[in-house]
């Protein structure tokens, strides 16, 4: 059983990361009445068993994989239909070829129907947007395997895209 | 997917994670500046807004704990947030220095109830039981009944008045959960008492509350922050 941390050391994370680990919840759930039960149970987690991010070389990675967990519990238990923001986050993000906002929309409404190990590869290639190699990397799969399961993935997505009537430009504006 | 940083590492960036190799895209990326520049401002703000609440939002945390290991809750079982929030409430204001509570409950002299006795006339009591609190500073007391604000090396004990016989229990409740036994569960009989034990505040005063009552009451109000059942007075700590 992992060790946890004390409650300053889950204090100073709150303080350094709430922001953008809330955000992510956003991103992920895009229903924002779940958002605080997202970062709740995060923080829980973290506290529970958050020893190993005293010497993670990247912190905010280890705690992205933690929120996207409590994401996916989330979605799995309330089984709600979300619905595209009025406002979305995920239109804050950089636009880059092959990565365009829409399809990175399409790959996370597509997240209720898939199971946890293509929900987390489908999050870190469209919303993290790392490449076949450090997904594989980082899930212990062979670089084929995910090239497969994140091009299927994307036709998924495609097709939601492809069933719109059309698309509808959004606005953009500061982080939230 | 795209020769750009990952996420999580623009993101680290923006929230004061320096890194050298994403220093070295935004030079070179304008959209990937632009959006770390203003994620950097946003959460600046954001700190600068809700960084005081960060201390209630972990004691929060906590309560939500005990209460899954009391009730035998699956860790992994989601409590809704607005739990965390009424919890956070009942807790009261901001607590900076939470987590570095030191306190020290030692048995030491009883105080006499005539030393005790400042600022207030003779104790009167009738029915319901009285609690004040007896403040030792530097070897000069204070006697108090609504509200007792500590500084480092500040003692209190507490005294309590009964009018018949009854189970009894006192103790220091801090906010951060931590709990000082200042009168173990005794049978009273009608009188005024002062507790067996001390709480002396170390460098950083928690703030918190004396308790006393029914020892299930008084289990109740610890666990439940529930102070309907029992007599309390607010520790504040000086600024």
């Amino acid at each position: 059983m992992s060790e946890g941390l004390s409650n300053r050391e889950v204090t100073d994370l709150y303080r350094r990361y709430g922001f953008v680990l809330r955000r992510r919840c956003l991103m992920v759930l895009r229903q924002p009445a779940h958002v605080d039960d997202a970062l709740q149970e995060t923080f829980l987690k973290v506290m529970r068993a958050g020893a190993p991010i005293r010497t993670a070389v990247e912190p905010l990675r280890w705690l992205y994989r933690v929120a996207d967990r409590a994401c996916f519990d989330l979605l799995r238990k309330t089984k709600t239909r979300r619905a595209a923001p009025i406002d979305d986050v995920l239109d804050e993000l950089p636009a880059h070829e092959g990565l365009e906002p829409e399809l990175r929309r399409a790959a996370m409404e597509l997240l209720d129907a898939l199971d946890v190990e293509d929900q987390q590869i489908a999050v870190m290639a469209f919303l993290d947007g790392m490449n076949q190699q450090e997904i594989a990397d980082e899930l212990g799969y062979s670089r084929m395997t995910i090239i497969k399961r994140v091009a299927r993935l994307k036709e998924r997505a495609q097709r939601i895209l492809a069933r719109r009537p059309s698309v509808v430009p959004r606005r953009t504006g500061d982080p939230s | 997917m795209t020769e750009h940083p990952p996420l999580f590492r623009l993101d680290a960036h923006a929230a004061g994670d320096h890194d050298a190799g994403v220093d070295e895209h935004l030079s070179s990326c304008a959209r990937c500046a632009e959006y770390v520049k203003r994620l950097s401002g946003a959460v600046r703000a954001h700190s600068d807004r809700e960084g005081a609440k960060a201390a209630d939002f972990v004691l929060g945390l906590g309560d939500i704990r005990r209460e899954r290991e009391r009730a035998g809750v699956s860790e992994d079982k989601p409590v809704r947030a607005s739990r965390r929030l009424q919890m956070t409430l009942a807790a009261g204001s901001v607590l900076a220095a939470a987590a570095v509570l030191v306190l020290v409950a030692r048995s030491g002299p009883h105080l006499s109830t005539a030393d005790a006795a400042v600022g207030e006339p003779s104790i009167r009591f009738k029915g319901k039981m009285q609690l004040a609190i007896i403040r030792d500073r530097r070897g000069e007391q204070a006697r108090t009944a609504t509200e007792v604000r500590v500084r480092p090396g500040d003692r209190l004990r507490a005294e309590v008045s009964v009018d018949d016989s009854r189970p009894v229990e006192i103790g220091f409740l801090g906010r951060d959960g931590t709990w000082v036994l200042l009168l173990a569960p005794s049978v009273l009989e009608a009188g005024t008492y002062f507790s067996d034990r001390a709480a002396e505040f170390d460098e950083a005063p928690t703030e918190g509350w004396i308790i006393a009552g029914r020892p299930e009451a008084v289990d109740r109000a610890r666990h439940e922050r529930s102070f309907a059942d029992v007599s309390v007075i607010p520790v504040v700590a000086e600024p």
